[in-house]
């Protein structure tokens, strides 16, 4: 049952995350004739649908929030349960310090996936509606991308809420991190190693979308996938070792 | 002591926003030569600092921890078990919303000012110099728009209950607001764009070629933000009174 009380702890958090990509992905959808020309007036390289999506959803706002929900969702745990007096139940249960860590990451990683999976179908369905068409194949290789890269998001605000006691410092913590690593990735002598997440989950990386149409090329990034989600696990495990080490 | 209350719960904030802001000014001001050299188009030093500080990461985690050190009140309180002891006080709930709320400004204030010490400070080990009033006049217009974003939190804090909710809230209004800006009606009124009035793009009292705020500041509009960011927290002190705890 532990998975259920991390749901229970994380749920508003999650649902109030998946009602706000929902919608942004049907507002950018639904009123595409509105919204499509300030778009294309500001962005050059918007010239048509697909890259409309891909500048509003897959790689540009909505993609923001889901990176920032995970920072939201990363938050919480036995430093959450010490400030509101809760500690002692939690640690009073038959399980270990590893258990609780694991079970929490693990419920995480799930919603991270599960709010990746909203904008290929509500996109694609919404499009339909508005007789625009964007193939379904478009979406799907956002989802693995979307994933791995809001679990590596996911993982810094988690590793945050275990070193700092304070909850509002940890978010900042997290927030002013994430920052940093996206700036740093930005470093001429950093560029080539491509460690720019949000790029990463936009498939702006090299060889995934071209980028005069925004297509995909046909070349997956498996070496960026498996580099990213090592980075999130290895963040996971170090925040399971401190927590069992920690005096609470 | 009311102050010193509200200055304990958001001080690991406002500490670790100032010494982040001044990590980044710094490290922007570090790299300069390779980050300019990387530039499609040239950039001069004054250029890149715009660029860099008011347009790109510093505006960003300015806004945020804006948003941030809006986050709590006597709600969230509550959701600790602490706010009977708050409440408890031999004080009104309006005087700490009040103190809650100047305490969280102060914050604001501290973040936005740190570009302004740090830049023209730093600039000169590089051989590099960067004008103190530019750097104050950006801090001044961060104060003045981060005050709405700390405000709308700060009112949204003390209206819905869930943790984080407030911020969750108040991230995709603010994107909301920025597609509403884009929209030709509210091209007629630039000074409604918050986003372009926090570092003067396409602004008339910046110019665009220099980088450099060249006329004098928008004291009417930054007025307004004041009075708008003193409704919000009357609004808030409002909503706390009539609260059942």
């Amino acid at each position: 049952m532990l998975w259920y009380k991390s749901w229970r702890e994380s749920r508003v958090r999650f649902l109030l995350s998946a009602a706000l990509i929902a919608g942004m992905c049907l507002m950018y959808s639904l009123f595409e004739s509105r919204l499509y020309p300030g778009v294309a007036h500001e962005t050059p390289r918007v010239r048509n649908y697909i890259q409309y999506i891909h500048w509003t959803v897959f790689g540009g706002a909505t993609r923001g929030i889901l990176q920032l929900s995970c920072l939201l969702l990363g938050l919480g745990g036995l430093q959450r349960d010490r400030s509101q007096g809760t500690l002692g139940y939690t640690l009073a249960l038959p399980v270990s310090r590893t258990m609780l860590v694991l079970q929490r990451a693990g419920i995480g990683l799930a919603q991270v996936f599960v709010l990746s999976l909203f904008p290929p179908f509500l996109v694609t369905g919404a499009s339909l509606l508005m007789h625009q068409h964007l193939p379904l194949a478009y979406g799907l290789p956002f989802i693995p991308l979307w994933t791995i890269g809001g679990f590596t998001t996911y993982a810094l605000s988690f590793l945050c809420s275990v070193l700092i006691p304070s909850e509002y410092g940890a978010l900042a913590c997290a927030y002013v991190i994430y920052i940093f690593t996206l700036a740093a990735a930005r470093h001429p002598r950093i560029a080539g190693y491509h460690l720019h997440v949000a790029d990463f989950m936009s498939g702006n990386a090299p060889h995934q979308l071209d980028p005069h149409t925004t297509l995909w090329t046909g070349m997956y990034p498996m070496a960026p996938l498996f580099g990213f989600f090592a980075a999130g696990l290895f963040m996971v495990a170090a925040a399971t070792l401190v927590t069992r080490r920690q005096d609470l | 002591m009311l102050w010193y209350k509200s200055w304990r719960e958001i001080r690991v904030v406002a500490l670790g926003g100032v010494a982040a802001m001044a990590v980044a000014c710094v490290m922007i001001v570090w790299f300069e030569q390779a980050m300019r050299s990387n530039q499609e188009i040239p950039l001069s030093y004054v250029a890149y600092l715009w660029k860099s500080v008011y347009n790109s990461i510093g505006r960003d985690m300015f806004l945020f921890l804006c948003v941030i050190l809006g986050g709590g009140g006597l709600l969230q309180e509550k959701a600790k078990g602490t706010a009977g002891f708050t409440l408890s006080l031999p004080v009104s709930r309006g005087q700490i919303v009040f103190w809650r709320a100047v305490m969280g400004f102060v914050g604001v204030v501290a973040i936005a000012l740190t570009p302004a010490i740090v830049l023209p400070l730093v600039s000169p080990y590089l051989k590099e110099a960067y004008p103190l009033s530019q750097a104050l006049g950006f801090s001044l217009l961060w104060m003045g728009c981060g005050t709405v974003f700390y405000a709308f939190t700060f009112l949204l804090a003390h209206v819905l209950e869930g943790e984080y909710t407030a911020i969750l809230v108040t991230i995709p209004s603010m994107m909301l607001y920025g597609v509403l800006n884009s929209l030709p009606w509210f091209e007629h009124f630039p000074m409604l764009n918050i986003f372009h009035l926090v570092n003067g793009e396409d602004m008339p009292f910046f110019d665009e070629g220099a980088h450099l705020l060249s006329g004098p500041l928008p004291w009417l509009p930054m007025l307004m933000l004041l009075m708008i960011a003193c409704a919000l927290v009357f609004a808030s002190s409002r909503r706390m009174r009539l609260r059942d705890f």
